[in-house]
């Protein structure tokens, strides 16, 4: 038996983790010394928030050294942990060496890249939450270690190869979800959501957990190139594997909310606190398609073509419909963007579907996109939510362009760049990702994908026109214009100034993006 | 100074940036108005100078027409690849010049007009906005910058249209704009996927370069192509079937319907098919369609026009009509004619409805021309205004008018087409079009201006008598009714400039490559040849199509033919006419028009209620498509939404007789579908 | 290897296996004490069936072992249907032990030994107990009688029906062949080698579980402290 040995070396790879699990530790260790005082009180809210501000941004240094070290070593990949070899011991040739050979986790551009997405994703709603916490009275000093265990999930989520560790990365990005979705034990709302996605989200892991043993009892191993070596030499197709690839990917339909997974998304991005549903919305698509892009590009493309991609576009034709005409009438501002949510699934899916290896850049560009607008988009609901609200309707946006016109116009620019209008980079991610759709020959899927997207436009419209066209009703209710916190001023403009300026001039982010292809192993 | 043309966009939008986002702090009505007028008389000065520099660095050393200003690599996805770029060649200075001037002028006339206003930052925000993206439109080196501008242009006048939204009218209007204009955008994007299909680029000079060898004329290629793009150009420069959003769009600021929906944007589609003409030429058929679509819309919209009391909606009405005659002349292929009437009405309509809009001011916001009558002697400066704009729109010797209108009735004489009878009909139909212009805008003068007082009681009461607007309107009234008079010389050579300055000459190579399309199409055997039934044209018109070759001799004064003095002496009769007869009618028998309308009622209702369109399309498209949109609404509102369930949520499901409550909130439910889910999956997986 | 004889037998096995413990299950139940009698004779008729279908099935060599499996497949199969249809949360929890138990009894089957035991201290002796005394010191949990039924209960018994039928064939027609790879010396030392992998290849989930484990410690702790 090999003894795998790991370098110091190789754990630094490991980095933007350490660095957010580590100042996890510091802040559960400080919180225990701050209720060691005479006062017994924890954390303070600015420490909390300090201290977890100023980890997101040592990790995203780290990943954005990390990026600078693969382009200074023109390597593919900066190492493969813990590396697993062998021929799959049900192929019945028996070579003598070992035939494939892989990292449970890599370190690669990609997974590098969407580390410096989730960092960024992180430091916005830390953001988020800091005045959310204050404005709501909510002394949870708790909270930021959550979110940075969470943020650590996403990050290992992308790098690794192997069903196991994306189990465990998925569990923990889940988990702290559950409990932040609760965060408010006033309110109701909160746990109902809470429940929900608890529940629902243990029986979404058995099924993932399930396919996966299936996948070891057929392969023998559960690393990706140990599937996609199976897959190339098994001549017998074997059905065991595929029933448990299809619990697998069950399992990560559940977490991307693709129909008829999708169920819990509209209650639980409802009835969360809202910056806790635009970590879901940004970071937990960003991650678990980042987990399922290294699933379909590195595993599946020696496998019989149908069968993924069958069920894929299934999956995301479904989303799509689903989502767009269940979103058409909602008035709840989060709900609508939940239902939204799932179309959004759907359309990503598409290039999932595509299998290309320029997938992984079309998709990653994509959900920067969606990420930057949802993050942007719950940021303005939750400084226009009423007290104890947490959530805005349609009903009392009117007139919002007079009243609070810069809020307006950066809500509308966002809308626009979910509904994917040219010059916003939502519009530059459907694009790439119909093209690549296209180009493998998705025809009739990309077409579908195309009318569903006009479909969509109308519901996004439906805030533009409330806020710039529609005269307020008499008796409406109005919402209290505060003033604007300065974290979510801090958001608000860079959201919406990213959208826009890699929506005019997205050269750079493709270029970047670029690097970040996936290939079969 | 070529490539620093980008800083004509940029100083609109940073006056966007700033009138928009410290609108509110500002709180001066004097520093918006300033900021906004500045942007864009440094956007004028720009262009002016990219002008000169053009003419007189480049133009002498030049390998062709076109400059390309290329700023950022936009999209490289596969083999598409689009860059954000500006195009500098003499049509696009053309438009350049007169949006940047037309638009600097408006924006000081705003500063007037808009002074009550509370939304006065908002206001200059769009206004700068919209001509931010018009420059886009007119300097986009390709199909899809372009059509950025077209989307922008769209979105800020549906924007201004419903500036005053409070009035639920005017948002509607606004909705009426944008939901037809989505039909025209339709046929823009269809015409640019095929662009891109056939020629692997968007760019114009790729296109131009290309056209020739990739599209065989004549086939449905580009036939598809041209008739995609003209179905755009309907819809935002107001073509039947299409034309019905411009009239309501009137609901606007006075500034808005000049600036946006006169002299600029709805010119707009004439710019695309003026600049694409490689593309229309290649299809006979397709400028057939555009000649044949162009003369009916002005005929029809001049028949209306005859009959409005709402001083905008003649004027509205006037507009259709005479942007019909800039797609008639397209049709034809006379571009730079198109294009020459595009300046000239830019300049008379803008200063008409500035006109209109100071009446309006002055009689404290009455639109209806019923109510208003002797006002010359109350507003001296806009009576003169108006009255040379509208003798310029009318079309007499020597203003403006006259010179571009004449200019596309002779070209639709001598149009060489294999439609043998439809140059004549055409002209017929332009030629009484033109009768009616005169007539509907001298009756609209005239009651305006001239003829009894028929103020309102209220507004005598309230008011005593109108009263002529401050020299903030008044300034670019004076200045737009000026170039009213003198544009038409664009056509001449002044001596001190030298040859080749006027503006064919100058537009030549921008739409030269149309007219060498042309003439070798009709040179080709088996061709069928113009079978004129107007004697006299049809030899003239084979010479002057020949000549055109060689540096078009007869348009240049010395070189006039008899023949065309003769068709100029024509129109001018012609405009004559309808001037003098309808001041015949409104100013000295008003009474008579009572018995007229009694007698020919059905005609006068037909035209009175814009022969039906509205109602047409409200039966036709509306009823049906409202139905269809309530059934939708009962199937997904009524079934779907079933209220608040645990004060959470709002419970929605997918309901009707097969499916029953999807979005129950309760877990089990979605722990079945999840269920489902799976089991679909796998059968569809395995049993395959 | 599916012959029309094999899968006779096999639908037997696991037809009579069904009917049997769903018969014991529901006499367990008092609601369904009018149909005793003839709930007992499935039950019998049902395991008859099982047996002889085993029987049938396997060599005379292997059928102590078989007969293990099937014994600990009852009871996982019959714990996990008692403690979704048990209304006494008590009675759910004791069902559950007896699932898991079985699942201890597989390991032991395969020769995981160390597996066995960690299943039983952990799950059993440690969730579990756990569990049942959350249960007791919870107040009135343990008499409430919970209801089990909602209107969609035909649709999940279809779906679960559905999805048993789709494992159940493929299993049947499985073409992936039982062939033992592992050498006897490692058979020996499978405490060693589930070691290894912890250790060596599996070391970073290995890790990083003890994340998740923190973070649900947290989690836990956050949710009940009231403050």
């Amino acid at each position: 038996m090999s003894q795998p040995v790991i370098t110091l070396q190789q754990i630094s790879y490991l980095g933007p983790v350490l660095v957010i699990v580590l100042t996890v530790l510091v802040l559960l260790m400080t919180d225990v010394i701050c209720r060691l005082r005479p006062s017994r009180q924890g954390l303070s809210l600015l420490t909390g928030f300090g201290v977890a501000l100023g980890g997101s941004i040592v990790a995203l240094v780290y990943s954005i050294f990390l990026w600078h070290r693969l382009t200074v070593l023109k390597v593919g990949k900066l190492a493969e942990l813990f590396p697993v070899n062998g021929p799959p011991r049900s192929v019945s040739a028996m070579e003598t060496s070992p035939v494939w050979s892989s990292g449970t986790l890599v370190v690669d551009y990609f997974a590098v890249f969407v580390c410096l997405l989730v960092c960024g994703v992180l430091i916005l709603v830390c953001f988020n939450f800091k005045p959310y916490l204050r404005i709501n009275k909510l002394h949870r000093s708790e909270l930021f270690p959550l979110l940075l265990l969470s943020a650590s999930g996403m990050m290992l989520l992308s790098m690794s190869r192997d069903l196991l560790s994306t189990f465990i990365s998925i569990e923990i990005v889940s988990l702290p979800l559950y409990v932040l979705c609760g965060l408010n034990e006033r309110s109701r709302a909160n746990q109902e959501s809470s429940l929900k996605y608890f529940l629902l989200g243990a029986f979404g892991s058995g099924f993932f957990i399930y396919g996966a043993s299936l996948v070891y009892g057929a392969v023998g191993h559960m690393n990706y190139a140990a599937i996609a070596y199976f897959a190339k030499h098994s001549l017998e197709s074997s059905s065991i594997l595929m029933i448990g690839l299809a619990l697998v990917g069950a399992g990560l339909a559940f977490k991307l909310a693709l129909v008829p997974f999708h169920a819990w998304v509209p209650d639980v991005y409802q009835g969360a606190p809202t910056p806790v549903t635009a970590f879901m919305a940004a970071g937990v698509k960003l991650a678990v398609f980042a987990a399922a892009l290294r699933l379909v590009l590195e595993a599946f493309p020696l496998m019989d073509l149908s069968f993924w991609r069958g069920s894929i576009s299934l999956l995301a034709a479904l989303s799509m419909v689903v989502g767009n005409l269940l979103a058409l009438h909602q008035m709840s501002a989060k709900r609508l963007l939940a239902y939204s949510a799932i179309a959004h699934t759907g359309y990503i899916a598409v290039g999932l579907a595509s299998g290309l290896s320029t997938s992984a850049t079309s998709i990653l560009i994509y959900l920067v996109g969606y990420a930057l607008a949802g993050l942007g988009a719950f940021t303005l609901i939750s400084y226009l939510a009423p007290d104890g609200q947490d959530d805005i309707y349609l009903d009392e946006m009117h007139e919002l362009s007079k009243r609070a016109p810069v809020s307006a116009l950066a809500f509308a620019i966002l809308m626009l760049s979910m509904a994917g209008f040219p010059l916003t980079l939502g519009f530059v991610g459907k694009l790439m990702v119909f093209s690549d759709a296209w180009r493998a020959g998705l025809y009739g899927l990309v077409i579908f994908a195309v009318l569903n997207s006009v479909i969509s436009v109308y519901y996004y419209l439906r805030f533009i026109l409330a806020m710039y066209m529609q005269p307020k009703a008499p008796g409406a209710a109005e919402l209290v214009l505060k003033r604007m916190p300065g974290t979510y001023i801090l958001t608000g403009i860079i959201t919406v100034v990213l959208t826009l300026l890699l929506g005019v001039i997205p050269h750079m982010l493709i270029a970047w993006a670029q690097s970040c292809q996936l290939a079969g192993l | 100074m070529l490539d620093l043309v980008w800083l004509a966009i940029a100083f609109p939008l940073i006056g966007v940036l700033i009138n928009g986002l410290f609108g509110r702090v500002i709180r001066s009505k004097l520093i918006s108005g300033i900021i906004g007028c500045t942007a864009l008389g440094l956007s004028f000065a720009v262009a002016v100078l990219t002008w000169l520099d053009y003419t007189y660095q480049f133009w002498t050393t030049r390998d062709g027409p076109y400059y390309e200003v290329v700023l950022w690599p936009w999209m490289y996805i596969g083999n598409l690849k689009i860059d954000a770029g500006l195009l500098v060649d003499p049509l696009s200075i053309v438009m350049f010049l007169f949006v940047t001037g037309v638009s600097f002028l408006i924006h000081i006339y705003s500063t007037g007009y808009m002074a009550h206003d509370e939304g006065y930052s908002r206001f200059f925000t769009y206004l700068n906005l919209f001509v931010a993206m018009m420059l886009i439109l007119v300097l986009g080196n390709n199909g899809a910058v372009m059509f950025v501008g077209w989307e922008g242009v769209g979105l800020c006048s549906y924007l201004l249209i419903g500036f005053w939204y409070k009035d639920m009218y005017n948002a509607n209007c606004g909705m009426k704009a944008f939901v037809v204009n989505r039909i025209g955008d339709f046929g823009v994007l269809l015409g640019l996927f095929m662009l891109f299909t056939y020629f692997g680029s968007l760019n114009f000079t790729t296109i131009f370069k290309e056209a020739g060898s990739v599209l065989e004329p004549g086939s449905w290629i580009p036939l598809a192509i041209a008739l995609f793009l003209f179905l755009g150009a309907t819809g935002k420069s107001a073509q039947f079937p299409l034309h019905i959003w411009l009239p309501d769009a009137m609901a606007g600021p006075t500034p808005v319907s000049a600036l946006i929906h006169a002299a600029t944007m709805v010119t707009a589609g004439v710019y695309m098919v003026a600049r694409l003409n490689p593309i229309f030429n290649a299809s006979p058929t397709a400028g057939f369609v555009v000649a044949l679509v162009g003369c009916f819309t002005a005929f029809m919209a001049a028949t209306v026009a005859m009959t409005q009391n709402d001083i905008k909606k003649v004027l509205a009405y006037s507009t259709v009509s005479q942007l019909g005659y800039m797609f008639l002349a397209c049709g034809v292929g006379a571009y730079w004619v198109a294009i020459f009437h595009v300046v000239t009405h830019a300049f008379f309509k803008a200063c008409l409805f500035l006109g209109s809009g100071s009446v309006i001011h002055g009689m404290h916001e009455e639109q209806d021309t019923r109510y208003m009558g002797a006002l010359a002697k109350f507003m001296p400066w806009t009576y003169f205004t108006f009255l040379a704009s509208t003798i310029a729109i009318a079309g007499i010797i020597p203003f403006a008018g006259f010179f571009s209108k004449d200019e596309i009735l002779w070209q639709v004489a001598i149009w060489q087409t294999r439609f043998g009878w439809a140059p004549t009909m055409l002209w017929i139909v332009a030629a009484l079009t033109a009768l009616m212009t005169a007539f509907y805008m001298g009756r609209v003068t005239w009651k305006t201006f001239q003829g009894q007082q028929r103020w309102t009681p209220e507004f005598v009461e309230k008011h005593k008598h109108p009263h002529e607007s401050g020299a903030a309107m008044v300034m670019p009234l004076v200045v737009l009714s000026a170039l009213a008079v003198v544009a038409g010389f664009l056509l001449f050579t002044p001596p001190w400039l030298g040859n080749n300055t006027t503006l064919k000459d100058f537009l030549a190579p921008s739409t030269a490559n149309a007219q060498y399309v042309k003439t070798h199409a009709a040179a080709e055997p088996g061709q069928h040849q113009p079978e004129h039934e107007l004697p006299a044209p049809g030899a003239e018109a084979a010479s002057a199509g020949h000549a055109g070759e060689h540096h078009a001799a007869f348009i240049s004064l010395g070189n006039v033919t008899a023949t065309e003095i003769a068709f100029a002496a024509f129109s001018v009769l012609l405009a004559l006419i309808g001037l003098l007869v309808s001041r015949q009618i409104f100013v000295n028998q008003p009474k008579a028009t009572e018995a007229w309308k009694k007698h020919w009622a059905p005609a006068y209702q037909f035209s009175l209620n814009k022969w039906f369109f509205d109602e047409l399309y409200h039966r036709v498209i509306v009823v049906p498509g409202t139905a269809v949109a309530y059934a939708c609404w009962r199937f997904f509102d009524l079934r779907i939404v079933d209220g608040i369930v645990n004060g959470t949520a709002w419970i929605v499901g997918v309901t009707g007789h097969l499916v029953r409550p999807l979005q129950t909130g309760f877990v089990r439910n979605y722990a079945l579908y999840l269920l489902l889910g799976v089991v679909i999956l796998l059968i569809f997986n395995l049993v395959k | 290897m599916a012959t029309p004889v094999v899968i006779f037998f096999s639908y037997l096995l696991v037809a009579g296996l069904l009917v049997g413990v769903s018969s014991l299950i529901l006499l367990a139940i008092a609601r369904f004490r009018p149909y005793r009698r003839f709930l007992a004779t499935l039950a019998v008729l049902g395991f008859v069936a099982f047996v002889w279908g085993m029987c049938a099935l396997t060599q005379p060599g292997y059928r102590l072992l078989v007969c293990y499996f099937w014994l600990f497949t009852a009871a996982v199969v019959g714990g996990g249907v008692g403690c979704v249809t048990m209304r006494n949360v008590f009675h759910a929890a004791l069902m559950l032990i007896l699932s898991l138990l079985g699942v201890a009894g597989y390991f032991i089957l395969v020769n995981a030994e160390f597996l066995a035991m960690v299943q039983v201290i952990i799950y059993i002796g440690g969730i579990m107990v756990l569990f049942l005394f959350g249960i007791m010191v919870s107040q009135n949990i343990i008499g409430t009688q919970l209801k089990q039924n909602t209107p969609q209960s035909p649709w999940a018994a279809i779906c679960a029906g559905v999805l048993f039928m789709v494992m159940f064939f493929t299993g049947l027609f499985m073409t992936l062949k039982p062939t033992l790879t592992v050498t006897p010396d490692v058979l020996g030392n499978n405490t060693g080698s589930v070691g290894w992998s912890l250790m060596a290849t599996y070391a970073l989930p290995f890790e990083v579980a003890s994340v998740l484990l923190l973070m649900a410690m947290l989690g836990a702790i956050i949710l009940v402290r009231k403050d």
